[in-house]
This record gives structure tokens, C-alpha cells and sequence, in this order.
């Protein structure tokens, strides 16, 4: 039921808006005075919103998928009459109902009819053998542009440390940008993604030559993994062509076989990378203690939405990408609404195993950023401001990111597991199991 | 033998300047760039495509491919150490003795603090009331508040309700602390070092919390010798300190401050000597009120109050009577008036054998000329915090309602308010009194009043007060006022400015959410001092 105990939180209906505007617009529309007709059942939430014009707008939600619907002519989705009727309901304000209004049942109705249909199996979608031969010469296409763009990048990066990083460095950072925009010519998107924040590196940056010299070696690493392809594992050519900027198809994510099992959803953190808003959802399995990240992406500034919160757990089967260390995932078919966690006492690594985690999964994936860690252990703080983690054994990483000082509010004084994403920099905590409650940072 | 640091600066100034060879990196790092050997080829089968002369050539790869392959090795390898955390023992921090509030109260808190308008108000009231009930904050809000703890008032809510855990966190940041500490919302001792060494509004109030405990080692420090170098203006604030613990002891240190050589300090002196009962200025005060305040009997008629000039004289100069005002009015009149205001009203009876009130209200006579004391006598009661006299006045002259409010009780300020705004009158003070808290009655009849208002051109006016009046009104009222306020939006002006009319939706949303926030609070009593736990230190 949604009335229950699976309502959302607030912060949940912050994140379901979809940028500021809405957000702001629906917390304002979140009061009795315009709404009508106003109830939930099971996961059907509805109202009637008095706007400027006569007719009130018929506003359906369904939780559960989160799904909806407004008659407003709003090109925003949702729009900010939905996300007010989500505060309302996520304050408390919503009472249960037996039956659900007209417009909200039809809807409702209509939804069940439409994945019926879907459901049912559609004849004439396999591809026909021209198609699947047009498909294969666009593909070999692309390998051999990818091919070209990365060899002229193999030469450009030795031409920069042959002349020397300083030479001329107040124009690094436009050659950075006019060979990202070659690779995005050469159809390499993620390569043109690592030589922009290069590009980003200037003189002004502390350690630059330190940081810049790095990210040219992973660069030099990435296009040599390319070059040598051939050679390679598959799991590694999957890794390799990922970072180049390959994508799979979910549809064929989700033909692999399925990891079943109640996925626990950790954290996520968005972040804006080239015209691209990308929102990371850091999953965990409850029986099979296997990390997953689930990605959403957002264009033209937009936030990305997900069905994912944090706090929460979904019965869901869950299909890896190819690719190693397998991480990343897509989710499958999912059982049912996303359920507040509780009662989950996992088991937290010890530093040291959290560390060799990492650096197994650097090892097979030598440009991965960062690896999902559970870690068991007490907070430590500097009087310079530095943060760590400290376990049983004495040893510890250093705990960075915007979520230390509640890490520390929360957990301060007690001995806690923490989850959160490791890396060479440190463990970028995003929540805490304190006792048997799961608290989100 | 090149690190790390050593191979960065070779790529800043290029391999073509310091050219890098295998040999000469560390072991670990040549392994790793030099690759396995080549499967030998079948015979007839081609070699393999990739960099003719890459790092598959050791020892014939150019400088910059051997940089570029120890940079990538190296990345790894610097990526794989993880950043060990400080060298510090584990963070100990008490239990919290707080419950965290309700749910649905830090789901409320969170819509206020993301809307924009009346947020800091509503915050306020909201964190005051967590306080009041021992309940405390979730982690992530509280952490995200004393982030915004360089905001006094912030800072001063927070303080409220810390409890030990909350206390010990602020404790350990260096800028949390001292925001805190600076609000006042820290009770600590005042440091001695701040009279040696910070500004005069530092020492002012160095000196105002010294007096608070220790009133006479407060004087002491302004009867030492170095008082009279200080300059005019720290002259004037530390002897205004003085205020603070303002007793009879004082007497003798501020008679002397009379003869200050600067006019604002003899003004501040004088001005605490008329506060005190036993002073020889109001002893000379009493003095001219027997002179120039007498009671006529009349046949049939109330008795008269005849009062009259009192000249200037040097005492008068001394004592600070004013001489002038913006009327310009005669100085013997303003000292007439000066007097009044100085004497103790329960006085008046001895001096004259009327109460105060009697003269306050009771017709009076100047040079053959009516005159109105009430002006005098309000002053007089404000200075002599006498309620009852502040009442009669008030009662007798509503103009006078708004400088009497602080002397007057809570039901009598608010039943006077509920009068003066029915009938019409008080308009003035709507903006004073909407700052205060407002019970149902007076918060209904103020928007009456702002309803008034919009006969004028004063939209913008209203529009500033509603905010204020939703801020401020007992959340009983928010029934009524909800509908009162849309009563006013319909009577806006069709060509009324789009922010009046916001003004009033979002004054009429800051009810609802107010009234949601205290039913959700209701099953939380608030706590009386015996059990409130205060944590702090």
C-alpha cells in the first residue's frame, strides 16, 4: 500500500522532480487549498489541482513504477502539479481510500491494457539478413574510424611530451579541446571526454604536471589496449571498447542471463559530464553480496531520473553489462515496489579487504575510477580537517567527499559499516548501517 | 633511478629536452612496460597489426612512448594505494540524548528550508519548537544547518538544540565552534584578554557580561586611572556597559561621569543616574516636581494638575535635561516634561497627593493653558516599568499604545491592540506589532486592519506585512486567516503588482505549513525546565 510504510520521502520527490523549477513550483502547490478529490490506493495516488484556468488538472500517479500523468499542458515530466501531490502524500497528507477516482482508475486501466499488449510476443522484429549485413558493415565502419581518430591521437599524445607539457601551455588546453572534438569525429566519445578534463588542467591546477601526466598515461594505455585488441580477452576488449565510448544495447544487456536477488540501493551521485548529466546508482545483493551500478543519463541539462532511491531495496533480477570487472547493470524484471530496507546487518570488509577489492578490480579494468565497498570500522578526524576510517585492526583509508561530516554525525563514537565508493583518493561514503538501520548520507 | 615526480617534470619539459630510457626506471615499472614476447608467428601468417616501433621493441620505442608507458604504469600503480586515513585515534563522540523528530516535521523543515520566501522565519519558529520539545535533528540536516551556522540567527536556534552528541560534533570544527561562540549561543566566560585587546564594542560587551555576574569588578576596571585617556566613543559605550547590574553602588562613579568632557558620555551617565531610585538627580528631579507640579481643587469640577515652567539651570544642564527638540518646543517646557519622566511614579502621592494616573489622566493647566502630560507620564512608565500607569494611558491616549507596548501586560497589550485596530485606529503600528507573536484575536483583527489598508494606495504595505502576520499568528488562527487572506487577494486591484499577490498565496501557504508542523508536533509536549535535558556546555 502506499499509504504505508513505502511511502516516499521527501527527499525522493526532490529527486523525481526534474530540475529546480519544478521542484520549487511543486513544493509551493503543496497545500490543501487548490487540491480536490485527493486519495491513494495501493500504489494510485490522484488528485484534482485548481490551476488558473476552470477546470481543475486530473493529476495520476502510480508509485510503484513511479509512473505519471497530468491533464496540464506541461512539457515537464513530471510536472510540477505531480511532484506537489508526491509532497503531500511524502508529508503525510494523503489519506488512504477505498476506490480510486474515475480519471485515476481509467488511467490506471489503461496502463494494464497497454503492458498486457507489450507483454504479449511481437512478430516481425527480428532482423531481416540485409538488415543484419548493414548492421555489421556499420559496425566495421565505426571500428575503422575509431581506428583512424586513435591513431592520430597516439601521435599527438607523444608530440606532447616530446615538446614538453610546459611549451606553450597557454594554449594546452584549446589543443586538448580541438583533439576531443576530432574524437568525437572519430565516433570515440569517451576518449573525447578524458582529453576535455585534461583539457581542464591548466597551470593554475596544484601538481598539474603530477595530474596531467597521469591522465596521458591512462590515455596512451587506452588507445595502445585498442590498437592491441586483437590480442586481448574478450572480457578486456568489452572494458576497452566501453571506454572508448561503445554502447550496449539494454535490450541486449537484458538477453544475458539475469542476476536475481533483493538489490539494496546504496547511493547515487550525479554528475555532468560533456552535454551529458549521469546519475549513478550504487546497488549491493542482499544473498549474493554482489556491487552493481545502475546508470541513468540526462540531456540538455535536464537531471536524470531514476526509479532507484536510496534506502531502499527492489526484488528485481538484474543483467550485467559485458565487460570486467562486471559492474554495471541494467535492471530486469522487478518484482515489486521498491521497499524502505530495514533490518540488514552486512557484514563490512576490513580495510585491507576493501583495498584488495580495489585493486583487483584496477587490475582487471586499469581505467576504473572507482569500486562499491562495504567497510566496517570508527571515523577519525584531523585537526586539519583530513577524515578516514579507521578498523579493528588499526588500519585505514582516508574518507573524502561531501558526506564526511554526517558520516560522523551519524556513526561518531560507534563502530559502524559503512558503504561507499573506494578509490586511490579514499572511501567516498554514501551510507551507514548503524545497528540494523540503513542510513542514507 | 626516475619516480614518479621526476618522470611528471620530464613531461613538462619533454622528452625531446630530457629524453627517458627503460634502464633508468625503477624495475617494477620497465616489467611492466615491457611486453610479453610475440607468439611466433605460423609460417605464411602476417605479423600481426600495431606500432612498428612501440614498446613491443624494447629499447627501440622513442622517449616519449617510454614516457607515456611509464605514466601509465605508474597511474596504476598510484591508483591501487589508497589514501591511508590520519594518523588520529577514532572519533568518540556521545551518545545523542535527543529523539530525532518526526518524520513528517523534518519532511516539513526540508520544504521550508527549500522555499524561498518567509524561510528564515519559519525555520526559525520550527527549530525553536524541537527545541522546547528535547527533540534534536537527522544527522544530514544537522550537518547541512551548521553549515549556515555563519548566520546568527541560525546559529543561536542551533545552539538551542544541541544536545552532548551535537555539542561534541561542533566541537570538533574549528569554524563551527567559534560561529556558535560568537552568536551567544555558547555560555562561555567572558575572556579577560578582550579588555586588553578588542574594540570598544568588545570591550562593551566584555564589560556587560563581567557586570552581569560582578557588577562592582565591572566598575572597577572603568574607576581605573587609564578610563579618562579612552577615546569619546569608547567613553560613551563602556559607561552605557554599565546598564548592565546598574545598582546604587554606582552612584558615585557615574556623578562623576557628569563632568565627562565629552556631552554623549554626561548624557549616558545621566540617563542611568535618572534610573536610579536613591540618585541624587532623581532626588533633585523630585525636588522641581514639588515645585512645579501642584493639585488645584475646583468646585464641581475634577481636580487640576497646574504645572509650570521649570527654567535651565546649571544643574539642569548638568543633570542633561533637554534644551531642545525637533518641535521646538521651549526648554522649560522639555524640562517640565524631563522631570515628570524621571520621578518614581509611586512617588507622585508624597510629592503631590495624586497617583500618578490621576495626574496622567485628570485635565491639567500650563500658563492658564490646557496641556496633555500623558506624553510625559508614558515615558515615565516605560522608564519605571509600572504596568498599571502604562495601561491607563494607553486606554486614555492610543497613540501612545505603540511606546507603551513593552511595559504593558500580555493580555492588556493584546486587548488594547484588538480595540485600537477594530475601531480603526493604531494603523501605525501594524508593522511593529506584527512582528510579535500574534494570538487568534489580535492576528484576526490585524488583518482586518491590513484589509483597510488596500482602500489606500498601500498594496505594497500589506504586501510586507502579510508575510510578517503568517510568520507570526498563533496557528489557531490559520483557519480564519486562510480564509481572510483569500478574502484580501479577491480584493486586490485587478492591475495589483503579480508580487503583492504572491505575497499573500505565500503568506497563506506559510499558515498551512505552520499548522501542519504543529499538529505534527502535538503528541511532543514541551518540556519544562525540570525536564529538559540541556546539553550544553
Amino acid at each position: 500500500m502506499a499509504g504505508g510504510d513505502d511511502r516516499w520521502s521527501v527527499r525522493r520527490v526532490d529527486e523525481a522532480a526534474p530540475d529546480d523549477q519544478v521542484r520549487k513550483a511543486g513544493r509551493r502547490l503543496a497545500i490543501p487549498t487548490p487540491w480536490s478529490d485527493v486519495g491513494v490506493t495501493g500504489s494510485l495516488l490522484f488528485g484534482r489541482c485548481q490551476g488558473s484556468g476552470k477546470t481543475p488538472y486530473q493529476v495520476s500517479i502510480d508509485v510503484a513504477g513511479p509512473r505519471y500523468k497530468c491533464s496540464c499542458p506541461s512539457r515537464k515530466f513530471p510536472c510540477k502539479h505531480a511532484v506537489a501531490l508526491l509532497y503531500l502524500w511524502a508529508e503525510g497528507r494523503i489519506d488512504p481510500q477505498g476506490v480510486a477516482a474515475d480519471f485515476a482508475a481509467e488511467w490506471a486501466r489503461q496502463h494494464a491494457d497497454q503492458e498486457a499488449r507489450r507483454a504479449a510476443p511481437r512478430a516481425g522484429t527480428e532482423r531481416t539478413p540485409e538488415q543484419e549485413q548493414a548492421a555489421e558493415k556499420r559496425a566495421a565502419d565505426r571500428d575503422d574510424r575509431v581506428d583512424a581518430g586513435l591513431a592520430d591521437l597516439a601521435l599527438f599524445l607523444r608530440d606532447q611530451v616530446s615538446r614538453g607539457l610546459a611549451t606553450d601551455s597557454h594554449h594546452r588546453s584549446r589543443r586538448f579541446q580541438e583533439q576531443a572534438a576530432r574524437m568525437v569525429d572519430a565516433q570515440a566519445p569517451g576518449i573525447a571526454t578524458r582529453l576535455r578534463d585534461l583539457a581542464e588542467i591548466t597551470d593554475g591546477v596544484p601538481d598539474w604536471p603530477a595530474r596531467l601526466t597521469e591522465g596521458l598515461g591512462r590515455l596512451h594505455l587506452l588507445v595502445h589496449a585498442w590498437q592491441q585488441r586483437d590480442r586481448l580477452p574478450d572480457d578486456l576488449v568489452a572494458t576497452v571498447r566501453s571506454h572508448v565510448g561503445f554502447t550496449t544495447r539494454s535490450e541486449d544487456v537484458l538477453a544475458t542471463p539475469g542476476v536475481p536477488d533483493t538489490w539494496v540501493v546504496l547511493g547515487l551521485r550525479d554528475a555532468d559530464e560533456d552535454r551529458v548529466s549521469v546519475r549513478r546508482v550504487w546497488l549491493r545483493g542482499i544473498a549474493t553480496g554482489r556491487p552493481a551500478l545502475v546508470m541513468f543519463f540526462a540531456a540538455g541539462g535536464a537531471q536524470p531520473t531514476s526509479n532507484l532511491y536510496p534506502g531502499t531495496a527492489l526484488e528485481a533480477t538484474l543483467h550485467f553489462h559485458p565487460g570486467r570487472p562486471t559492474l554495471r547493470a541494467v535492471v530486469g524484471e522487478r518484482a515489486a515496489q521498491a521497499q524502505p530496507v530495514s533490518a540488514w546487518t552486512p557484514t563490512g570488509s576490513s580495510v585491507a579487504e576493501a583495498r584488495a577489492q580495489w585493486r583487483t578490480a584496477l587490475a582487471a579494468d586499469p581505467w576504473l575510477q572507482q569500486w562499491p565497498v562495504l567497510v566496517a570500522g570508527e571515523l577519525q578526524k584531523d585537526r586539519l580537517g583530513g577524515f578516514g576510517l579507521i578498523d579493528a585492526a588499526g588500519d585505514s583509508a582516508a574518507v573524502i567527499g561531501e558526506n564526511t561530516w554526517p558520516a560522523l554525525a551519524v556513526a561518531g563514537g560507534s563502530s559502524c559499516v559503512f558503504a561507499g565508493e573506494l578509490s586511490g583518493t579514499g572511501l567516498r561514503v554514501s551510507a551507514a548501517v548503524v545497528g540494523d538501520r540503513l542510513v542514507v548520507l | 633511478m626516475i619516480d614518479f615526480g621526476q618522470l611528471a617534470t620530464t613531461a613538462a619539459v619533454g622528452t625531446g629536452t630530457r629524453p627517458v630510457r627503460p634502464d633508468e626506471l625503477p624495475p617494477e615499472i620497465a616489467a611492466a612496460i615491457t611486453p610479453p614476447p610475440r607468439p611466433v608467428p605460423s609460417p605464411g601468417e602476417e605479423q600481426p597489426s600495431g606500432r612498428a616501433d612501440g614498446p613491443d621493441q624494447p629499447g627501440t620505442a622513442d622517449p616519449a612512448t617510454i614516457l607515456l608507458d611509464a605514466a601509465a604504469a605508474y597511474a596504476v600503480v598510484r591508483s591501487a594505494v589508497v589514501a591511508p586515513g590520519p594518523d588520529v585515534p577514532a572519533v568518540r563522540l556521545p551518545a545523542s540524548s535527543r529523539p530525532e523528530a518526526p518524520a513528517v516535521v523534518v519532511a516539513l523543515l526540508r520544504r521550508i528550508r527549500a522555499g524561498a520566501q518567509l524561510r528564515d522565519e519559519l525555520q526559525h519558529e520550527l527549530l525553536g519548537q524541537l527545541a522546547s520539545r528535547g527533540l534534536g535533528l537527522p544527522p544530514d540536516l544537522l550537518v547541512e544547518l551548521l553549515g549556515e551556522v555563519a548566520r546568527p540567527g541560525t546559529a543561536r536556534d542551533l545552539g538551542a538544540l544541541l544536545d552532548e552528541h551535537g555539542w561534541a560534533l561542533v566541537g570538533l570544527d574549528p569554524v563551527w565552534s567559534k560561529a556558535l561562540a560568537r552568536s551567544g549561543a555558547v555560555a562561555h566566560p567572558a575572556d579577560p584578554r578582550t579588555w586588553d585587546e578588542g574594540t570598544a564594542a568588545q570591550r562593551a560587551e566584555y564589560l556587560a557580561a563581567l557586570r552581569a555576574t560582578d557588577p562592582d569588578a565591572g566598575r572597577a576596571l572603568l574607576e581605573a586611572p587609564g578610563f579618562a585617556k579612552e577615546p569619546a566613543e569608547a567613553r560613551e559605550l563602556l559607561v552605557g556597559a554599565l546598564a548592565a547590574g546598574l545598582g546604587p553602588a554606582d552612584q558615585d562613579f557615574l556623578d562623576t561621569v557628569l563632568a565627562d568632557r565629552a556631552k554623549g558620555v554626561r548624557k549616558v551617565a545621566a540617563e542611568l543616574l535618572a534610573g536610579l531610585r536613591a540618585s541624587s538627580t532623581v532626588a533633585r528631579a523630585e525636588a522641581l516636581a514639588r515645585q512645579h507640579v501642584e493639585r488645584r481643587q475646583r468646585l464641581l469640577r475634577p481636580t487640576l494638575t497646574v504645572v509650570s515652567a521649570v527654567p535651565v539651570t546649571a544643574q539642569t544642564r548638568r543633570d542633561q535635561y533637554r534644551e531642545k527638540d525637533l518641535a521646538g518646543t521651549p526648554a522649560e517646557r522639555l524640562h517640565l516634561f524631563d522631570v515628570i519622566a524621571r520621578v518614581p511614579t509611586d512617588r507622585w502621592p508624597a510629592l503631590v497627593g495624586a497617583t500618578a494616573i490621576e495626574l496622567a489622566t485628570g485635565p491639567a493647566e500650563y500658563n492658564g493653558s490646557p496641556i496633555d502630560l500623558r506624553p510625559a507620564f508614558a515615558d515615565a512608565a516605560l522608564r519605571w516599568r509600572d504596568a498599571d500607569l502604562a495601561t491607563a494611558v494607553a486606554r486614555s491616549d492610543a497613540s501612545l499604545l505603540g511606546e507603551l507596548l513593552p511595559v504593558l501586560s500580555p493580555t492588556t497589550r493584546d486587548r488594547l491592540l484588538v480595540d485600537a485596530f477594530t475601531a480603526g485606529l493604531a494603523g501605525g503600528l501594524l508593522e511593529a506589532v506584527v512582528e510579535r507573536p500574534l494570538p487568534p484575536a489580535l492576528a484576526v483583527a490585524v488583518l482586518g486592519a491590513l484589509k483597510g489598508l488596500l482602500r489606500g494606495a498601500s498594496l505594497y504595505r500589506v504586501a510586507a506585512m502579510v508575510g510578517p502576520l503568517a510568520v507570526h499568528a498563533d496557528p489557531l488562527a490559520v483557519p480564519a486567516l486562510v480564509d481572510g487572506l483569500r478574502d484580501l487577494e479577491r480584493r486586490l486591484p485587478d492591475d495589483a503588482a503579480p508580487a503583492i499577490r504572491r505575497s499573500v498565496q505565500t503568506a497563506a501557504a506559510a499558515l498551512q505549513l505552520r499548522q501542519a508542523v504543529s499538529e505534527a508536533l502535538l503528541p511532543y509536549p514541551v518540556l519544562t525546565p525540570d525536564t529538559h535535558k540541556e546539553g550544553r556546555p
